[in-house]
């Protein structure tokens, strides 16, 4: 029986790539490593995972089960790529953000993996996913007022006993102007995972509602994502061979096209 | 900046160096003999002193490469500017942790 690792991912600023990481970490896992992966968009006031992820308006959401109109596992979504959804409502509706640890929790049992996507906003919203997680994602990008906001987050996070894993170093161009990953690491005393770069293939599979880490595999921010879900699970990514990769499509393929089975979560129309 | 006295650079004109701005104002300021007296053929003082005491290496592997006055200014305004970079960020991070400790 699987018991998941529920990581929060968080940043107190908007635009710096939290929905994006969580996307593309879970999308990792599920195909790169096999792990039963299920991605929470606990953004309660602008929830826009299932945006990412071609799930415009999902008919069962987050907010329902905050409500108590039904258990989370009933509004969850599998999809194609293999890890599944748990949306929030396009329209947010009213709900207690801090009953999600207690909505969340029974799923541990089925996963490997739970990415919770959090609020930008320091309130209940965030604080619901620091009390759900084993562990936070601080994403943060290279510049002052981020590294501000960055702060701001992690030191709120140790007042709340969260355990925090580290920093995600979002949206690098490499330039000097920027600070570096070790100013930022020194001044939140907190390690930098990973630098990702500022890549417009990033922007290109959004439009395209996928993680690009199947839109552009190969390319360098998509071995980056995959190299650090890789270090999540404590498991080292090595890029696949030719083969290995058209088989993986093959595979990839057989899923989108097979039925649903009765009782399985609800597919994305 | 350097705080300990024996360190410091002392110019045979009297002009005593404490850091890179000091350096690169005395290369700019200095007379021909002046210059000529630290750096010749066989020792450049602004390069030992850059390796030695300001432990700045890439600043000092530039010096090493040169005993032309122009090259070495030029050397040390790239360098300085860096420099004066690195300890504005410092500067602003220390005032950003400072105000949300504070808080």
């Amino acid at each position: 029986m699987a018991n998941a690792k529920v990581y929060g991912v968080i940043a107190l600023k908007g635009g710096v790539g939290k929905t994006t990481l969580v996307v593309n970490l879970g999308s990792s896992l599920a195909r790169d490593f096999q792990k039963k992966v299920l991605l929470i968009d606990a953004n309660f006031s602008t929830p826009h995972l299932g945006l990412h992820l071609g799930l415009v308006n999902p008919k069962h959401n987050l907010h329902q089960v905050l409500n108590n109109e039904y258990p989370a596992y009933e509004a969850i979504y599998q999809h194609p790529l293999g890890f599944h959804i748990l949306p929030g409502s396009l329209v947010p509706l009213p709900g207690d953000p801090l009953v999600l640890k207690e909505k969340i929790d029974p799923l541990r049992q089925i996963y490997d993996v739970i990415l919770i996507d959090s609020s930008p906003s320091l309130n209940d919203e965030m604080y619901a996913t620091m009390m759900a997680s084993d562990e936070l994602l601080v994403v943060s990008s290279p510049d002052y007022p981020t590294l501000s906001s960055t702060l701001h987050a992690v030191t709120v996070a140790r007042k709340k006993n969260a355990p925090i894993r580290g920093i995600i170093l979002n949206k690098v161009r490499k330039k000097k102007f920027e600070l570096t990953a070790r100013e930022i690491s020194k001044a939140a005393n907190i390690e930098v995972l990973a630098s990702l770069p500022d890549d417009v293939k990033v922007l290109a599979a959004l439009a395209e509602m996928t993680p690009v880490v199947e839109h552009t595999p190969n390319h360098e921010v998509s071995q980056l994502y995959k190299k650090l879900a890789a270090s999540l699970i404590d498991e080292t990514y090595r890029p696949p061979r030719m083969f290995k990769r058209a088989r993986q499509s093959l595979s990839k393929i057989g899923k989108m096209l097979s039925k649903p089975e009765a009782g399985e979560p609800h597919e994305i129309a | 900046m350097i705080t300990d006295p024996q360190k410091y650079f002392y110019v045979c004109d009297g002009k005593v160096l404490k850091d890179l701005v000091d350096m690169l104002a005395a290369l700019r300021e200095i007379d021909d003999e002046t210059f000529a007296h630290h750096v010749n053929s066989e020792k450049n003082d602004f390069y030992n002193w850059t390796r030695d005491v300001l432990k700045d290496a890439p600043l000092a592997k530039k010096l090493s490469m040169t005993i032309d006055r122009a090259e070495m200014i030029a050397a040390v305004e790239s360098r300085e500017k860096v420099v004066s970079k690195n300890h504005k960020k410092k500067a602003v991070i220390s005032q950003i942790q400072e105000a949300i400790a504070s808080g």
